[in-house]
Order: C-alpha cells, then sequence, then structure tokens
C-alpha cells in the first residue's frame, strides 16, 4: 500500500512527508541501513507516533537488547586508532564481518601488540623515575659526597629529601638526638638534604623528621660516585633507555601501519552496525514484524524511494504530517543565497514550528538594511565585507556571510553619507560632477531627517511584522490572534491610526475628526479589549466569562500595556539614528586624534583608529540591530517552538570514544 | 584617624576583592588533584607562589596550615606596614592572636616537650612576637614555660591556672588567654577609635564573641550533654551583643531543643533562615561560622576605618584558610564534592 498525499506548508519551510515502513522482522537491519544511506531521513520514535495514534501499546514501542558490535567497538577502542591512521571516509561494506570474525581479529592484533606495549610501558616507568631522581639529585649541586658509599652502608643508615627551611632551623633544638641531617641546597623555601642515624635509632630519627615535615626521596640502590658523576651515569642511561623506548615505538607503530587497513574496516563495520541496533530501539516490533517512522523531505523523496524500495519485502507508506497531529514534525528551513547566512540567528532564537513561518528572509532583508544604516562608512563596509568573505570562503566561518552583506550594505550607505575610512569630504566633488545635490547626506547636518526616519524605518518593520503575523496566525486558523490580537487586523489599524495621528501633528494637518476616531481608534481598541469573547465566537468555541471586576481590570491593564508597548517599540529605533551620529561622532575623533598626532603618526592613527571604531562599533551595532529584530520583530510574528530536522547518519570520526553518539540524530 | 589611614582602607578593600569567591570554591571542588588546586591557586594574586612547591604526594596538614597561616599573617602585616598602622593599638591584633595560639599549642603540648612542641611551632613568628618562642620550646615543664612567658601579658595568666601537681590545664586556659585577647582588642580598639568607628569595632567585637559562645555552647550541649556550671566554664565572660537575660536562657537551657528555639527568637537565629527542627552538629556549627563570616563582611564592607576593616579582613582571612584546607585534604582523600560543599564556609 503506497500511498501520497502530499503535505508540509509553504513559507519557506521544506515540505516533508510521514514515512512509515513495515516489514519482516529479519529485514529490520537493511531498512534501517537504507534509511541510513539515504541521508534524508528524520527517524521517530515510532512507538510514541503510533501510541499517539492509538494504534501501539507502549509494551510494543521499541525493545531492548544487547548491541553485539558494543564489545568488538570497545575494543577497537583501546587501541591506538591516531596511530592506526584509519580512513573514516569510507562507507562501511554491508555485512564485511561477523561478530566472531570480528573479535578473533581484534585478538589476533591485540595479541601482536601487547608484549611491545608491556616492554614500552616499563621503559616509560624507568624513564620517569631516572627524570624524578636526576631532578632531586640536581639539588644536590656540587656536594662532595659519594652516594655508592652512602647507599653501600650497612650500620649508618641515610634518608634522602627536602623539609620546610623554617623547620630545618629546629634542628637546633634536636643537638642531642642521635641523628644527623646535612642540608646542601636551599631552594623555594625548602632545604634538601640527607639525615643518618645508625641503624637502632633510624625509626626514631624518621618519626622526628616526619614530624618537622621531611619529605624522603628513594635513590636508586646502583648509584654511585658524587652527584655530578651520578647524574652523568644516569643521564647516560636515560638517554638508554629512550633509545629503547624508541625502538618499540616504531615497532608498534609498525604493527599498527601493517593491521591500519584492517583496523579501520572494521572499526567503520564495527561503528555502523552498533549504530542500526541502537536505532533499532526506535521502532516497533510484534508478531515478527516491525514498524519505523520519520520524516522525508518531500524534494529529496524519489532519492529515498529509490534506496528504500532495493530491501524487499517492505510495505511504504507516505503521508501528510498533519495526519498526527498530536505530534509536531521537525522543520527544515529553505533560505535563498541571501538569508542563507542569517539562519544562524534564527536558529539561536529558535527554529519556527512546521506550520509557521521562516523569518530568516525578513530578518535577512532588515539586518542588512539597518545594519547598513547605522554603520553607513564605503571604506570600512568594503574592508567588512572583503573579511566576510575571506572568513566564509577559506575558514568556513559561520559568520563570514553575514559580514559579507551588511559589509556591503555598510559600504552603500557609507556611499550615500559620503564617509570613506572617516574623511567626510572625499565624495563631495564626485556628487558634484554627478550633479545630485541632496547628496552626499552629512549626518551632523541632517539630524532631523536621520533621527525621524530611523522611527518611520521602526514603524514600517512593525507594521510589516504585524502584517506578517496576520497572514501567519490565518494560516493557521488562530482567527482570534490574527483579527483581535494587539499583532492582528485591529493593533493594525490601531497601531496606523496612532502614526497617521502623530504625522497630522508634526506635519500641522490634522486627521482627528469624529468618524475616524470611533472607527479608526475607538474600535480597534474595543476589539482589543474583548478580544478573547470575540475569538471565541468567531472560533465557535466556549468562552467562559470571569466576574465583571477580573475582566475589566486585566483587559484595561493589557490594553494600555499594548498602547505602551506601541510607542516604546517604535521609539527603540531611534537607535538606529543614534548610530549613525555616533560612528560619525567617533571618526570625528580619530580624525582630530590624527591631525594631532600630524606628520607621520597621522597614518597609523588613521589605521589604528579605523581598525578600532569597526571592531568597537561594529559588534556594537551588530548587537543592537539583533535586538531590535529579536525585540522588535520576532516578539510580534514568530513563535520558535520548532525543532530540527535531522537526518539519521553515523559519524566515524569519533574514534577516541566510542561511548559517545554514533550517530547525528537526535537518539 | 580614618582619614589619615584611607589607603590602607582601600588597599584592605582591594586584597577582599582578590578573594576566593563562590566560583573559585566550586571551581576548586570540582579538580581531581591536590597539583590541579596548586595551580587553580597560582592564577590568584593572593595565591601565586604559595603551593608552587608543595608537593602533591606529600602534602600534609600541618605544613598546608603553617604556609596558610604565614601568607594571612605576612599579608595582615604588610597592610599594617603600608601607613604605619601597625604602631597604633589594636592593629597589633593579628600578632597576639599568633601568641596565644603558639601558647596554646606550647600547652597541649607540654606533655611531649620538648619535641612535641618544636614539630609544632610556627618559628617564621619569633621576630614578630613579643614572647619567646625559643624559650618556649626549650620549656619541659609548666614552671619553665612560665618562666619563659614572663614579662609579657601572659605570664600572670598561665600562674594563675598553674596547678598544685605542677601541670597548666588546657580547656580553662584557653578560654582565659582568649578573654584576656578579646579584652586586649577592646581596650585598645577604644583608645584607638572614636565615634562611629569605635561603635562598629564594638558591634564587629561582639558579634564574633556571641557566635563563639554559641558554638561553644551548642558544642557541649549537643555532644558533650555538659551541665549548666561545665557549659559557663566554656564559654568567654565577656559580654558581647546579645543582652545577658537571653544569654542565661540559651545556656541555661535543659537542652538542645530548648536552646534552638531560644536561638531562633535572637538576632542570629533569624540569620539563620533555613534552621531545621533537629539539626546536626556539624551543620548548626557550619551556620555559625558562616554568621561569623557575614559578620566579618559586612563590617568590611560598611567601616570606614582601616583597623575594623583590618580586623574583619583577617576573619575572613582565617575562614578562607581552613576552607582551602578542607578542600585540600578532601580531595587528597577523594572526597566526594557532596561531601566536601556544606563544609565550606562562603558566607552564601
Amino acid at each position: 500500500m503506497r500511498c501520497s498525499i502530499t503535505g508540509g506548508d509553504e513559507l519557506s519551510i521544506e515540505k516533508l512527508e510521514l514515512v512509515c515502513v513495515i516489514g519482516e522482522q529479519q529485514s529490520l537491519d537493511d531498512a534501517i541501513s537504507a534509511c541510513l544511506q539515504s541521508k534524508v531521513f528524520h527517524m521517530e520514535d515510532a512507538g510514541k507516533l503510533l501510541g499517539s495514534l492509538g494504534g501501539a501499546s507502549a509494551e510494543e514501542s521499541g525493545c531492548a537488547e544487547d548491541n553485539p558490535y558494543e564489545e568488538p567497538l570497545r575494543h577497537l577502542a583501546e587501541l591506538d586508532l591516531q596511530r592506526a591512521a584509519i580512513d573514516i571516509a569510507k562507507e562501511p561494506l554491508p555485512a564485511e564481518f561477523t561478530v566472531e570474525q570480528l573479535n578473533a581479529e581484534i585478538s589476533r592484533i591485540s595479541e601482536s601488540l601487547r608484549t611491545v606495549q608491556e616492554t614500552l610501558r616499563m621503559k616509560r616507568r624507568q624513564i620517569a623515575e631516572l627524570r624524578s631522581t636526576m631532578i632531586h639529585l640536581r639539588y644536590l649541586g656540587d656536594a662532595d659526597i659519594d652516594l655508592g658509599v652512602l647507599t653501600g652502608c650497612k650500620h649508618i643508615l641515610y634518608r634522602f629529601g627536602r623539609m620546610p627551611e623554617e623547620n630545618a632551623q629546629k634542628l637546633t633544638f634536636y643537638n642531642d638526638e642521635r641523628f644527623i641531617f646535612r642540608g646542601y641546597h636551599t631552594e623555594s623555601e625548602y632545604v634538601w638534604g640527607f639525615y643518618f642515624a645508625e641503624e637502632e635509632h633510624i625509626a626514631h630519627a624518621d618519626a622526628m623528621m616526619k614530624a618537622l615535615l621531611f619529605e624522603s626521596f628513594e635513590l636508586p640502590a646502583h648509584i654511585s660516585g658524587t652527584p655530578q658523576e651520578a647524574l652523568s651515569s644516569m643521564q647516560k642511561r636515560l638517554e638508554d633507555t629512550e633509545t629503547e623506548a624508541k625502538r618499540l615505538e616504531d615497532e608498534m607503530q609498525q604493527i599498527y601501519t601493517r593491521e591500519s587497513d584492517l583496523i579501520g574496516r572494521m572499526y567503520r563495520f564495527a561503528k555502523y552496525q552498533s549504530a542500526v541496533y541502537k536505532l533499532r530501539s526506535r521502532c516497533v516490533r510484534m508478531r515478527g514484524k516491525f514498524t519505523l517512522m520519520g520524516y522525508v523531505p518531500l524534494a529529496e523523496k524519489p532519492q529515498f524511494r529509490k534506496i528504500i524500495d532495493r530491501v524487499p519485502g517492505l510495505t511504504v507508506t507516505y503521508e501528510n504530517p498533519s495526519a498526527n497531529p498530536t505530534v509536531q514534525p521537525p522543520v527544515r528551513m529553505k533560505n535563498g543565497w541571501f538569508s542563507r547566512p542569517f539562519a544562524m540567528f534564527v536558529e539561536m532564537y529558535g527554529l519556527p514550528s512546521h506550520s509557521g513561518f521562516n523569518p530568516t528572509t525578513l530578518l535577512a532583508i532588515t539586518y542588512t538594511l539597518m545594519f547598513g544604516l547605522m554603520f553607513g562608512d564605503l571604506g570600512q563596509g568594503i574592508l567588512l565585507a572583503l573579511i566576510g568573505l575571506f572568513l566564509d570562503k577559506k575558514k568556513h566561518f559561520p559568520l563570514g556571510g553575514i559580514m559579507t552583506r551588511i559589509g556591503v550594505s555598510s559600504a552603500v550607505f557609507g556611499a550615500l553619507y559620503g564617509s570613506v575610512f572617516g574623511f567626510e569630504e572625499l565624495l563631495d566633488p564626485f556628487y558634484e560632477k554627478l550633479g545630485i545635490p541632496f547628496l552626499p547626506l552629512k549626518a551632523m547636518e541632517n539630524t532631523n531627517l536621520i533621527i525621524f526616519g530611523a522611527v518611520g524605518l521602526g514603524a514600517v518593520i512593525i507594521i510589516v511584522s504585524i502584517l506578517v503575523n496576520i497572514v501567519v496566525r490565518l494560516r493557521q486558523k488562530r482567527y482570534d490572534e490574527a483579527v483581535f490580537g494587539n499583532n492582528g487586523i485591529a493593533g493594525l489599524v490601531f497601531f496606523c491610526a496612532l502614526l497617521l495621528i502623530v504625522i497630522g501633528i508634526l506635519t500641522g494637518r490634522s486627521f482627528l475628526n469624529v468618524p475616524f476616531v470611533l472607527g479608526l481608534v475607538v474600535l480597534p481598541l474595543l476589539m482589543m479589549f474583548f478580544r478573547e469573547p470575540l475569538g471565541a465566537l468567531l472560533g465557535r468555541k466556549h468562552y467562559e466569562m470571569p466576574p465583571p471586576g477580573d475582566f475589566i481590570a486585566s483587559n484595561f491593564f493589557e490594553c494600555f500595556e499594548f498602547l505602551l508597548g506601541y510607542a516604546t517599540n517604535t521609539l527603540s529605533f531611534i537607535r538606529v539614528g543614534g548610530f549613525v551620529f555616533s560612528h560619525a561622532g567617533l571618526m570625528s575623533v580619530v580624525m582630530l586624534l590624527a591631525d594631532m598626532a600630524g606628520g607621520g603618526a597621522m597614518p597609523v592613527v588613521i589605521v589604528i583608529g579605523n581598525l578600532f571604531v569597526m571592531c568597537l562599533e561594529g559588534l556594537i551595532v551588530g548587537i543592537q540591530v539583533l535586538r531590535l529584530e529579536f525585540y522588535e520583530v520576532f516578539s510580534r510574528c514568530y513563535d520558535g517552538d520548532g525543532r530540527v530536522f535531522t537526518p539519521i547518519a553515523v559519524t566515524f570520526d569519533e574514534v577516541t570514544d566510542h561511548r559517545q553518539s554514533d550517530e547525528t540524530a537526535s537518539v | 584617624m580614618a582619614e589619615k589611614y584611607r589607603a590602607t582602607a582601600a588597599a584592605i578593600r582591594c586584597v577582599y576583592g582578590r578573594k576566593l569567591r563562590q566560583e573559585d570554591y566550586h571551581a576548586l571542588l570540582n579538580m581531581h588533584s591536590v597539583a590541579e588546586i596548586a595551580a587553580y591557586l597560582q592564577q590568584k594574586a593572593l595565591y601565586r607562589d604559595l603551593l608552587a612547591e608543595l608537593n602533591p604526594a606529600y602534602i600534609h596538614r600541618g605544613h598546608l596550615e603553617l604556609l596558610l597561616n604565614r601568607n594571612l599573617f605576612w599579608q595582615t602585616m604588610r597592610l599594617c606596614k603600608l601607613e604605619r598602622l601597625g604602631n597604633a593599638p589594636f592593629c597589633r591584633f593579628f600578632v597576639y592572636d599568633a601568641e596565644v595560639r603558639e601558647l596554646l599549642k606550647a600547652i597541649q603540648l607540654l606533655p611531649s616537650a620538648p619535641q612535641g612542641y618544636i614539630s609544632a611551632m610556627d618559628a617564621w613568628l619569633e621576630p614578630y612576637t613579643g614572647i619567646s618562642l625559643r624559650a618556649i620550646a626549650e620549656a619541659t615543664d609548666a614552671q619553665s614555660l612560665i618562666a619563659a612567658a614572663a614579662h609579657t601579658p601572659y605570664a600572670p595568666i598561665l600562674q594563675k591556672h598553674l596547678q598544685k601537681d605542677g601541670t597548666l590545664p588546657y580547656a580553662p586556659l584557653e578560654i582565659a588567654l582568649r578573654t584576656a585577647y578579646i579584652k586586649r582588642l577592646l581596650t585598645e580598639g577604644v583608645q584607638l577609635l572614636g565615634g562611629k568607628d569605635r561603635k562598629a569595632l564594638q558591634k564587629l567585637l561582639g558579634e564574633q564573641i556571641d557566635l563563639i559562645n554559641l558554638i561553644n555552647a551548642f558544642r557541649m550541649k549537643c555532644i558533650f550533654h555538659a551541665d549548666d556550671e561545665t557549659l559557663r566554664e566554656h564559654l568567654l565572660p565577656v559580654s558581647g551583643r546579645l543582652p545577658r537575660c537571653i544569654c542565661e536562657e540559651l545556656y541555661g537551657a535543659p537542652d538542645v531543643d530548648t536552646f534552638l528555639d531560644v536561638l531562633r527568637s535572637t538576632r542570629y537565629g533569624r540569620q539563620i533562615t533555613d534552621l531545621p527542627e533537629q539539626p546536626e552538629a556539624v551543620r548548626i556549627e557550619q551556620a555559625f561560622q558562616t554568621l561569623r563570616y557575614r559578620t566579618a563582611r559586612n563590617a568590611l564592607h560598611f567601616s570606614g576605618h582601616a583597623a575594623v576593616s583590618l580586623y574583619a579582613l583577617h576573619v575572613i582571612g582565617q575562614v578562607e584558610a581552613r576552607n582551602l584546607i578542607t578542600i585540600i585534604e578532601g580531595i587528597r582523600y577523594g572526597k566526594p564534592v557532596s561531601y566536601l560543599q556544606p563544609l565550606l564556609i562562603t558566607g552564601e
């Protein structure tokens, strides 16, 4: 049975289909492998989906079973996979090994490595001990003592080590005791030296010296000569041991190189099969059959179908995701080349829901526009765009693409402002030649225009946001919000009416008449005030009226808040104009400093000043614009409650710890 | 006077700003070895060189205490030298404190004299104290110890407590010496300060006295089930900020529950917001120590005089040293974070 009811939504969100695969249990691994190979399958927990559809009970969903590939994978991870330099780019071949073959091969390789590894470990321990002793012996400096004599003493025993300097001074109190301490070197508040005692008194001396915080270090039994001679001989031994360790390292490397291909194949195979086993837990199995479910983008359905159809005996159905309204389908946004880098900001806020709207294009346009307005400089904009291009193409830095676009915008507005790296008069002759009298637009000479322009731009952006919200809510059949909400038709009419009143006051033209006030101010306000009962009426839902006092109080304050919100949100855009002045002001300071520096220092001051302004102001403007987007735009028309579409895949690059996620899917 | 030591007051606040914070303790608690702790503390200005040479394998609580106490002593002394604050009365409080600690150590270790005290003595203190540590170290009995402390304010106290069998009882002497220390601070504080500053110091010292007495009283009642008379022998006979009638009610409480009921009605009980019905002894002691820390911190925040701030900083420093010892010892013996966390006094 195959049905192909197309589902999904528009508004820049990829259409998906809900896929249900049913087959015999022996085909389960092949089915999962096919889904993995397709690279476009977002797997869901079939138990949950079927449970929500009322088709399966909790006991039927998934099955806990031992993963036979865990053990070989663990043993493989114990090998030095970095040293084996396995190729993680290759795909594993199906049925390349059995579990028994894997275990046998891993045991053979581990056995061949064991002797070398153990000897190498011993040599490394010896090297560490030699180095430690040598460090301690250096504290004896040029002491004229024969360490061989000390270590050879039978009746007089010694201890070598260090004690805090101030405790060494306390030894003057112990003149009558039957041990002596000889310090040779003082460093960092510690005295290094020996204490000696007869065999029968050494325990007493040890107790006393321990109380004085003496830290004892053992000297090797074979040590002889003065400390300097001992150091020389130990240096020789250290070099010999290091050479031997190097030889063992090479030997081990040879084994790894010889077995590299096999280890790589086994690792990839085990990892892949282990991932398949883990994905089994998301399937439902009962009466010899299995069901697995997930989502596939409509555009990639043919590709998926081609691969899944290769597995015999499977029944694959494709449905509209809305067939199961209780489960929110994942989301994959569809963005054009211009808006694609800005998806990062949208993801930062939260993905749109499957039935929602993708705001990336709106954000990309408004962000680019506002950044250019606030950071207008032809030179700095071009430089920013070039840096962004480099970061994007060479370093694949996520912000690179955004920097390129906002850099170009900055350059365009910089050209309009006539500002090039802070030189405000550089483009004047150019515009004079072209005969454009109103350009360049000097920020400091057009303060009113810039301030009112910024607020006007804000009002337009808010109107666009409300319009987007109306469309989205109508599509979602949330009529109460679309019509009566503060971001719905009532809110839009009220906001536009307020704008007209303000424009009227500023231009000296009065729109205030009774029909205007009643129709465009009072009526929308009343609609917002009664939005809940009106929404219920429109949606033919039951509405339980709260006590009149509560209703009036809560809606009065909410409407008051809406009113305040319109005013503050619009005025919030004044910052766009503010930053135009701030940029011009900062650059004039740079130029002033350059003039004061004069002569040869001038270019240096200009370069440093420009870089400083670019870094500081660029960052601040970037953050401020993002704030405007999130608070003034997204809060009106965007929910951000979606979840990401993540096709299942196996990653082979986690070679150090196989316990880390085997799949990139949200397992 | 406060005008005179303004630079010192600023320096004290600067040092306080460098003290370990909650996030530092959190990071330290999550470390796996003493070496990691030493490396972390090396990044802190106050501990940069302190633990650098410490061998994690041999770290010893005694040595750690020595290093931290010495660090705190020298830090306080450096602050005193800045504007010669050390010449003013009261401002040698940290030296008096060290002297009392050394004397108490010597009295406690007198049975194992002289080796016991020699290994425990802070020999680095010798140049700064008014008593000869060398003479104390050489003392083998109570008489020679009193002789070693001759010409100091401590000699009459020791002499007064000398028993007929020639011994010096530790517990009463600890109370007597600590009382002498507090009284000396109060007397010298009054000489040095006036007006608001004097009141601030008296408030701080009063709160410290109250809390020390509350800790001792609770310990005696809860752990040792001491009677009224024994309990009073272990309290500082100096008035703090709690009214005498409340003190009488507290110390005369027939059992721990009544003690806690009275405590809840006091200024200190009200500050311990999460005081349970039947708290464990360790837990309530931690709560008192936290209050001690907080009162010192408040004094540091609000006092204008360097001397008051210096004393508060010293109390905070002592708490910090104790916290560090707890963490280092705990990590060394592999104690879990959940065990160590409640033992720390952070004022939070």
